[in-house]
């Protein structure tokens, strides 16, 4: 019994050394003819099995045999090679908390460096003139480019993109035109095209920025604009899906507003509607409208007679259901007109005009490395101007 | 070469054992195991795999040569090993640095202790 036990411990140990001395182990446990000297030699085979293992790993595979290192007799140099070498365990054990402990140090440093020499920046590219856009074009097909966007920006414009193309697939119709904002408001940086609602998400930036003076008047509408659909933030300033409930001919700038029960109810009504109407995912929508009616049912909205505050818990409500980021409710201080006027030819021309000055909001169109198009625009600007 | 050898000083006991018991002539494992038990009268005994794992060290260094195995041994699976002239040397260096650290031993143990 003792004898097969100490052959399968010879087994086991690295096939080199296993090759070359267990004839010669196993002819001397024989040898011993006394049980407890064999036990002893049990004992030691399996010392030997550990250090085998453990610390020669350089004996594991290779183990040069007896006048295989000679030199060569037609003088030509011998080279020894490397491969089977095999580092000693405690090189290894040595190797990996060097290891471990340059990579957490180099975490460290990444983290609480105040030099941030990790951040990489994307080099600005030099705005082009519409005319060297112009000749640009002329050379190069943008079709036969990649077009790519950089950082998180980027995708939020494609996904406003997509938030168009999904809203014209559900047969939504087009917006009431707005005329252009009044040159008095200085949110109003750029002209809203005509057919669309009026400075788009700009204009609900600048209403945020209203609602936070607490201006608005109490039989005003609530100028509550929820982006419906996957889209950009008002913050981000770019077009998306703005639906707006409130009614009026021209966007006028309310004081002293509050909201009431009847104007939660209102609004969350008008929420409902839009929801239902524009949203990309009509079961979604149906389950946010439901959500948004049962919050008013059993009185969460109750407590919220500011406007922002309302607007938020809206949000919140939405999401809490849908899990949509992009659905929004923004509280405005605007009162947005529902239905307003047509724009004029001269506001039609001044949005055109506005557009050749800032080249259609596209910024830069470049051919970087690899041949990778890189075209950047900043907002959708309607195609029919 | 001196210096070589004076690198792998000093030696572990089982390898110097294994050198020592290798000087006289040619042993196989288990000769060398029984010669090792008797220079060392009995005090220090090596195991199969303590020596087979000092001796596979002192071959791939060169100390000792393998020669194989003898034909008219009584167990065919012996294999005989030789000390070689590095060994040897390594042997030499090893006792002469034993030497020095008994007679330096030997002089500390003589002189009366300072107070």
């Amino acid at each position: 019994m003792l004898r097969f036990f100490y052959r399968r411990v010879l087994a086991l140990h690295p096939p080199a050394f296993h090759r070359r001395f267990a004839e010669e182990m196993q002819s001397i446990f024989e040898q011993a003819e006394e049980r407890s000297a064999r036990v002893r030699l049990l004992a030691d085979g399996l010392l030997s099995l550990a250090r085998q293992w453990t610390l020669r790993p350089e004996y594991w595979h290779h183990l040069a045999p007896h006048g295989a290192e000679r030199a060569a007799s037609d003088g030509i140099p011998t080279f020894y090679t490397l491969d089977p070498f095999r580092p000693r365990t405690a090189a290894v054990v040595h190797g990996l908390v060097l290891t471990v402990a340059v990579f957490c140090l180099t975490c460290f440093a990444i983290r609480y460096s105040w030099i941030h020499v990790l951040h990489v920046r994307i080099p600005e590219v030099e705005f082009e003139s519409p005319s060297s856009l112009a000749s640009s074009a002329d050379t190069r097909s943008i079709s036969e480019q990649q077009v790519v966007s950089s950082g998180s920006e980027g995708w939020t414009k494609n996904d406003a993109a997509l938030s168009f193309s999904s809203s014209s697939e559900k047969g939504a119709p087009s917006r009431p035109p707005i005329s252009p904002a009044p040159q008095s408001q200085e949110a109003f940086s750029q002209p809203a095209p005509p057919g669309r609602a009026a400075g788009g998400p700009a204009q609900a930036g600048s209403a945020m920025a209203a609602v936070q003076h607490d201006s608005l008047h109490p039989a005003a509408m609530p100028e509550v604009q929820s982006q419906v659909g996957s889209g950009a933030s008002a913050e981000e300033g770019q077009a998306g899906a703005v639906i707006q409930p409130s009614s009026g001919a021209v966007p006028t700038f309310v004081e002293g507003a509050g909201i009431d029960a009847a104007e939660r109810h209102r609004v969350i009504e008008a929420a409902v509607a839009d929801l239902t109407r524009y949203y990309l995912d009509p079961d979604l929508a149906l389950k946010m409208a439901a959500a948004l009616k049962a919050h008013e049912k059993s009185g969460d909205d109750d407590a919220a007679t500011d406007g922002a505050v309302l607007a938020n818990l809206l949000t919140r409500q939405m999401r809490s259901v849908s899990h949509d980021r992009h659905v929004e409710m923004v509280y405005g201080a605007l009162d947005v007109p529902e239905n307003p006027p047509a724009p004029t030819a001269a506001d039609v021309a001044a949005y055109r005009r506005e557009m050749e000055r800032t080249n259609c909001t596209f910024e830069k169109v470049q051919v970087l490395a690899h041949n990778v198009g890189y075209l950047k625009f900043n907002s959708f600007p309607d195609a029919e101007i | 070469m001196k210096d070589n050898v004076t690198n792998f000083l000093p030696l572990a006991p089982a390898a110097l054992h294994i050198l020592l018991s290798l000087a006289a002539e040619d042993l196989h494992g288990y000769g060398i195991m029984q010669e090792v038990a008797r220079q060392s009268e009995g005090k220090y005994k090596l195991g199969p795999g303590t020596l087979y794992d000092n001796l596979q060290k002192l071959i791939r260094r060169r100390w000792v040569e393998e020669l194989g195995q003898r034909p008219g041994d009584d167990d065919p699976r012996r294999r005989y090993y030789r000390l070689s002239s590095l060994g040897r040397g390594v042997l030499a260096a090893e006792t002469g640095r034993l030497a020095g650290v008994v007679r330096e031993a030997r002089l500390q143990i003589a002189k009366p202790r300072r107070a």
